[in-house]
């Protein structure tokens, strides 16, 4: 069905997509699925932001990470500098 | 040609709660990036102030299309999706008593696509086609991308 969702999308020809938690719920071979499409689409120039939480898809989609924590944003950079973030860390994380 | 987003300064209400405070972010053309954040914390409220689903209390919001610069403050959602940017909201937001190739068809129905209904709707199956690994049983790989399923129901 997300699949679907995305089709659809893509279906009105965007040159930017925003996809909202579009891969919560499925297996990790759905989401790694989803990734490679992404990863596809954005290859043919598409722009795209996501808002996700399953952080394997985080990281390897991702070239830049944006932190919003109680309506502003904590953190923005290369993902593996904004997880390291203390503040990031202690937000969302819980460490 | 660039594909951007800016948002400058974007503060948002649902009525006499502040949900956005003075948010800024770019978006570069030919970027992948992710909002991250618990929920309750703005990242759907500000992606549909993008949409013009929210209108924000105050700030910018501005996309370069194509190279062509528009600003989104003001515009209807319509609007919003005929320039070229499109939400998958979160949640299942499909229609369910529709086809699979129905439902593909209301996406591919912007003003723009229009001309080329025929074409953005095998684009889109050809999207699911290629989907590596996809299990056959999946509902949306069987139906969306095997012709013969293309009028299964969507759930």
């Amino acid at each position: 069905m997300r699949k679907l969702e995305l089709a659809r999308a893509m279906a009105a020809e965007p040159k930017l997509l925003i996809a909202d938690e579009s891969m919560a719920g499925l297996s990790q071979s759905e989401v790694d699925d989803i990734v490679t499409l992404l990863i596809r689409l954005n290859e043919h120039g598409i722009t795209i932001v996501l808002i996700e939480h399953i952080m394997r898809a985080v990281m390897r989609f991702s070239q830049r990470l944006i932190v919003l924590v109680s309506g502003k944003k904590i953190a923005d950079g290369r993902p593996e500098a904004v997880i390291r973030d203390p503040e990031v860390e202690r937000a969302y994380l819980g460490q | 040609m660039g594909n951007s987003l800016s948002i400058e300064k974007i503060d948002a209400a649902y009525g006499a709660v502040r949900v956005l405070e003075d948010v800024s972010l770019k978006v570069n053309s030919g970027e992948t990036v992710v909002l991250l954040g618990t929920n309750g914390n703005g990242k759907s409220t500000l992606m549909k102030c993008v949409m013009g689903i929210v209108r924000p209390r105050a700030g910018a919001i501005v996309v370069e299309i194509d190279g062509e610069r528009y600003d989104l403050i003001g515009r209807s959602t319509e609007q919003i999706v005929d320039l070229g940017i499109a939400l998958v909201p979160e949640g299942r937001r499909l229609f369910p008593r529709l086809t699979v190739e129905e439902n593909l068809l209301l996406g591919a129905f912007r003003h723009k696509a229009r001309t080329a209904l025929k074409s953005n709707l095998i684009s889109a199956s050809n999207a699911s086609r290629d989907w590596p690994s996809a299990a056959p049983s999946s509902p949306a790989r069987s139906a969306a991308a095997n012709s013969r399923c293309s009028r299964s129901r969507a759930h």
